[in-house]
């Protein structure tokens, strides 16, 4: 008699997601089957995963059911951009009106010639490969500089609904443009967000991506940005996390090329039982760069943080400074944190270092504040702010900044205008 | 006034290499090669153990033959075949030493050769030495002025036969029998080692000094150590190693444990020097070592190490900070050159309240080597008010080495403030030239450049060892720029 | 003592100095002044061997010796002494250590005997003195967590302890109040005898109103465009270097 075997987790979670609608190789394909069949979920003995427990995700019943288009317009960052929503797995505005010099398709449109995927490997990206029902895909032109963002809002809504996309942006020589990445959901109840982005920066291309994740509801979110930068490049993604139940950012960076910038900031702030993980990587190919990674957090409550950065230097990569640091503050008597700063060096005329810091509110500066007839409650709000200001003086859209003091106003009544009028 | 050491060196450096590649022609009473219950059992008889300790050794060794050889340290070498080891190997001796003059000449010159002296020196120095060849001890020194003091400092196997209550109290309690691949199989075939048990309240009065030396061909060194440190008392305890030259890799799995009582002190120095291969990367010991210490209520350990041989190094000595006001300290030098690997690092336990750590690391990469820090610093939700500074810095000397730095840092307690750094470059151009210009040759200016980096670090180590090891750093790097 | 000849260098591509002549004698002190970029510092590194600038011309004559054959260490230990305009740190080196490794190895080039702790020691009290740098700084790590002043007293210390045949003092004045001017000044006006030389590189005339030149000479795109007494430093001083560019715009 034919043994019966139990399906492993990995299969009974996809049992139910659409096969992808995309054209990607069929060996890509095969491989990407082949690799979450054999694997499944990975457990705590992985190291990528060692601090974020699959568990939960991993006994989702997930499905996609046609739901009713809701209006996206409130969640639009700003007016002035071009925009591109989406909402569970399928896209619900797509913009029209673009200049010249810019080439957008639906992710599903995409000829099997025209995706330029970097080889890069996890069952989060494996899973996207196999499922992955749209998304956007941008081509800006040699010289081409954008005067208004690109701005990509992906809602979700529903229970237990997948919503699997696959972005790529390929920036031509000397071009230049800002991305917005934003998440949201409406009353989310489990669902499942895998958003994979790849981002091919051509030579003196120029490109700054900021993503706001601002998720309510019990939603499990996915996001990866693999970015590829050729000579002279720059490259900076700005990744602000203020509300999500269950995130976990993926960031790849290959500078393959001479001469490039690399920025990576993030902000994370959390509450309740949320968990976020941040693992960054950073592989310098190539001689004389410049890498620096600053990411911050103030978990409250029970919220749980992690944070891995990884800075490779190749052989041969000589001349590269490379500096990360991550800092955070425990304000919750159960908060916890996990932080891996990771240097691998293989070059040896480079500057590199990270730092890790793990602590709690200045209490002489709040006293100092109370001090001069500030409330403790402000005085807290005052250093708690002032502690994340340098990486939200990174910002560099105005946009964004407004969009971020009025989530931070409205979810941890935080007054950023306060230190600006000081 | 400062000291001079880095002058001192200047005449002793010229092209020196590994100079403790010699063997000593001595019998040897080795067993054939190969593990198994009965070579294990021929072990314990050999040793004339209690009952209680083969029944130990067979558990352990049960429990390791279904475990696996950890494979994340960010090392590459082919696995010992664990059968072509003979494990257990003596020097033949007649009879029991009963006083120093019985010692074997071939040993006596070794012992010298090794700048070890059991006699006068010693009483000069104000050091009591335990000399280990080959898993066995040979000769311990200053045994009844230590005894005076109802201080316990003889090897492993008397400590079995002479004290085996202290000995099954606390052995295996900091290392746990099967806590790794390595620590299971040093419990399943450890030969010999020292043991050291400082009464209540005694301030040890000299320095204790263990020297590992591995001397015969195919054979493993597997030695345990035991340091207790009852309530009040303090010890300073000093580990030195070296192998002779071969083309094998030879294995050294050994076990350290600490234990340090209420308000006790254990300041633990090793200057690691076993042979770390030809040039080539040919040959080299490769040192697998579990080394932990538990600290009980205001008591604290603090490891020293100064690591520049072996091929391949695996070790992280650590503290289990159990008390309330415990301290625990790592501070460490290590230095690869040629193909050398090393993955070495520490852990910091805390579980207590008010619990403080510091690390210190200096990684110094040398010729095609790889050198990482691995380091874990833990704070449990019961450990309130916890502290830990981590500074971990790394010199690279060539281009094709590596220097790595994989720090883990898990806070589980809102009250605790960690700090972690780590720098990686080069050796700085600019004070090889201001050397250079005060006439310094190069060579020179590097030892004198490296052995002031390191200084944190060497300046924990007790004076007579801290001029070997700058000594030794000097040495290991030479020929390392070009 | 040191006879430069036509000397051409340049660093990643770029010409400094541009066929330089100049030559010094055993007992003069002569001070080279210029305007900003004019080649002063590169003068003063390429004559110590950093290896970044590359010598595509030229000769250096150094007490019988070609220079710029010899390595670094051996210029040092042949009696050339550069204090540096920015003295490098080094840290867990402590200064009588750094020193007694600089003066042993320069005997041992020479042949000497190495000198014995109880010598050294004393001629560390002496020189320290010389320059009144506080004797714990002597123990501390090289020019680590130092003030400027007391660096650029360290370098006049270190030159003092290594008593060279011939002093380049780059900028040493830059950077110090006038008090620690006239300290360093002190220094090497002591240290000056008829066997020695010295070259001070200065910006400013400030300096030579302590050490008092012979000769002065201005460098200006690399070359000597002019030399003249201790006057012209003043003329310097008071009339700027624009005079000097207006009539060498060709150079």
């Amino acid at each position: 008699m034919e043994q019966i075997v139990a399906p492993s987790k990995m299969e009974t979670f996809r049992r139910n997601l659409p096969v992808s609608l995309l054209k990607i190789k069929k060996e890509d394909l095969a491989a990407s089957n082949e690799r979450l069949l054999l694997n499944g979920f990975p457990n705590s003995r992985t190291e990528a995963w060692k601090y974020s427990r699959l568990n939960r995700i991993a006994s989702l019943n997930l499905n996609t059911i046609t739901s009713s288009p809701i209006s996206w317009e409130h969640y639009s960052v700003t007016n002035e951009a071009y925009t591109f929503v989406f909402q569970n797995d399928r896209c619900i505005h797509f913009s029209q009106d673009l200049p010249d010099g810019i080439m957008v398709k639906e992710a599903a449109h995409l000829s099997l010639e025209e995706w330029k995927t970097l080889d890069i490997n996890s069952h989060v990206i494996d899973i996207n490969k196999t499922h992955a029902q749209n998304g956007l895909c941008l081509w800006l032109r040699k010289g081409v500089s954008l005067t208004k963002p690109v701005q990509l809002i992906f809602i979700s809504s529903g229970t237990e609904q997948a919503a699997i996309h696959r972005n790529q942006f390929i920036l031509e020589k000397n071009s230049k443009m800002e991305v917005i990445i934003s998440h949201f959901s409406i009353d989310g109840q489990k669902n499942y967000k895998n958003i994979v982005s790849e981002f091919h920066l051509e030579e003196n291309a120029c490109l700054s991506v900021n993503k706001l994740q601002n998720e309510e509801g019990e939603d499990f979110h996915f996001s990866t940005e693999n970015i590829h930068q050729k000579n002279n490049s720059n490259f900076s993604l700005t990744t602000l996390t203020l509300n999500g139940n269950w995130v976990r950012n993926d960031v790849n960076v290959f500078v393959d090329g001479e001469g490039c910038e690399t920025f990576l900031n993030g902000a994370y702030l959390s509450k309740g039982i949320q968990h976020i993980d941040n693992h960054t990587t950073i592989d310098h190919m190539k001689p004389n760069c410049n890498s620096y990674e600053l990411y911050k957090g103030v978990m409250d409550e029970k919220s749980t943080a992690v944070f891995n950065g990884k800075v490779f230097v190749r052989p041969d990569a000589q001349k590269i400074a490379a500096f990360q640091s991550n800092a955070n503050v425990l304000i919750g008597d159960e908060a916890s944190v996990n932080s891996k700063p990771e240097l691998e060096i293989y070059a040896d005329d480079v500057k590199c270092s990270h730092g890790s810091t793990i602590g709690q509110l200045d209490e002489e500066a709040i006293f100092y504040l109370q001090s001069r007839g500030i409330s403790e409650k402000t005085a807290r709000r005052l250093v708690l702010t002032a502690f994340m200001q340098d990486v939200f003086e990174k910002i560099t859209s105005p946009v964004v900044v407004t969009f971020l003091n009025q989530v931070l106003s409205k979810r941890f009544n935080w007054d950023l205008s306060v230190l600006e009028e000081d | 006034m400062a000291n001079y050491t880095e002058e001192n060196l200047a005449h002793e450096l010229e092209n020196q290499e590994y100079k403790f590649g010699f063997v000593t022609p001595i019998d040897a009473d080795t067993i054939p090669i190969g593990l198994s219950e009965d070579v294990i059992r021929l072990i314990s008889s050999k040793k004339e153990e209690p009952l209680w300790l083969l029944e130990h050794r067979l558990h352990a060794y049960n429990v390791w033959k279904t475990m696996e050889e950890p494979n994340w340290a960010h090392v590459k070498y082919k696995k010992p075949d664990f059968q072509s080891i003979a494990y257990y190997s003596a020097p033949k001796q007649s009879k029991k030493y009963e006083s120093w003059d019985d010692v074997d000449p071939e040993m006596k010159a070794t012992m010298a050769k090794l700048g070890i002296s059991m006699e006068e020196q010693q009483r000069l120095t104000g050091v009591a030495v335990d000399f280990v060849m080959d898993s066995v001890s040979v000769a311990t020194s200053f045994k009844e002025k230590l005894g005076e003091l109802g201080i316990i400092f003889c090897s492993f196997s008397e400590a079995v036969q002479n004290h085996p209550d202290l000995v099954r109290k606390y052995m295996g309690t900091v290392v746990p029998t099967t806590d790794n691949f390595y620590a299971a199989l040093n419990n399943a075939v450890f030969t010999d080692g020292s043991f050291c048990y400082i009464p209540k309240g005694v301030r040890c009065p000299m320095e204790l000094s263990t020297y590992f030396r591995i001397n015969a061909g195919g054979t493993g060194q597997f030695e345990r150590t035991l340091v207790v440190a009852d309530e009040g008392s303090y010890v300073s305890y000093l580990e030195g190693c070296t192998a002779p030259q071969r083309d094998e890799n030879q294995l050294h799995a050994a076990v350290v444990e600490l234990i340090a009582l209420d308000n006790a002190e254990i300041k633990y120095s090793t200057v690691q020097n076993w042979y770390p291969g030809d040039k080539n990367g040919l040959g080299g010991i490769f040192n697998f070592v579990t080394k932990r210490g538990i600290c009980h209520t205001n008591s604290k350990i603090s490891w020293t190490q100064v690591e520049t041989g072996s091929a391949v190094t695996w070790k992280y000595p650590s503290c289990i900070l159990k008390g309330d006001h415990s301290i625990g300290e790592f501070y460490s030098v290590a230095v690869t050159n040629n193909y050398q690997q090393a993955d070495t690092g520490t852990k910091m336990i805390h579980l207590g309240k008010n619990t403080k750590s510091t690390i210190i690391s200096k990684g110094i990469s040398a010729g095609k080597s790889q050198n990482s820090y691995r380091g874990l610093v833990q704070i449990h939700k019961s450990a309130k008010n916890a502290r830990n500074f981590s500074q971990c810095d790394s010199l690279l000397m060539s281009s094709e080495c590596g220097a790595h730095t994989f720090p883990y840092i898990e806070c589980k307690n809102s009250t605790a403030k960690i700090e972690h750094e780590a720098t990686t470059s080069k050796i700085g151009e600019d004070q090889l030239f201001y050397c250079k210009q005060r006439g310094i040759g190069e060579e020179k200016a590097i030892g004198l450049i490296v052995n002031g980096y390191c200084k944190e670090v060497l300046n924990q180590l007790p004076m007579e060892f801290a001029v070997e090891a700058q000594k030794l750093l000097t040495i290991s790097l030479e020929g390392s720029v070009g | 003592m040191i006879t430069i000849k036509n000397l051409h260098a340049n660093i990643d591509g770029k010409e400094i100095l541009r066929g330089l002549n100049l030559t010094v004698k055993a007992g003069e002190v002569h001070a080279i002044m210029g305007p900003n970029g004019a080649g002063k510092s590169t003068l003063a590194s390429v004559l110590a061997g950093r290896d970044e600038y590359v010598i595509t011309e030229g000769e250096v004559e150094f007490q019988g010796l070609d220079l710029l054959s010899l390595s670094t260490e051996d210029r040092a230990r042949e009696g050339l002494f550069l204090a540096f305009q920015y003295p490098v740190e080094i840290p867990g080196v402590s200064n009588v250590n750094f020193l007694r490794t600089a003066i042993n190895e320069i005997r041992a080039y020479k042949g000497q005997e190495s000198l014995s702790a109880k010598d050294f020691m004393s001629l560390v009290r002496e020189k320290s003195a010389l320059v009144e740098l506080d004797s714990k700084l002597a123990s501390r790590s090289v020019n680590e967590g130092f003030s400027g002043g007391e660096k650029k007293r360290n370098e006049i210390f270190q030159m003092a302890m290594l008593a060279p045949k011939l002093a380049i003092l780059d900028e040493t004045d830059s950077g110090l109040d006038i008090d620690a001017l006239r300290i360093v000044a002190k220094g090497v006006n002591q240290l000056k005898s008829p066997d020695n030389a010295a070259i001070v590189i200065t910006h400013y005339q400030r300096l030579l109103d302590y050490i008092v030149p012979d000769f002065v000479h201005v460098l200006y795109k690399g070359q000597i465009v002019k030399t003249g007494g201790k006057e012209l430093a003043l003329e310097l001083e008071e009339k700027g270097y624009d005079w000097i560019k207006e009539a060498h715009p060709t150079v």
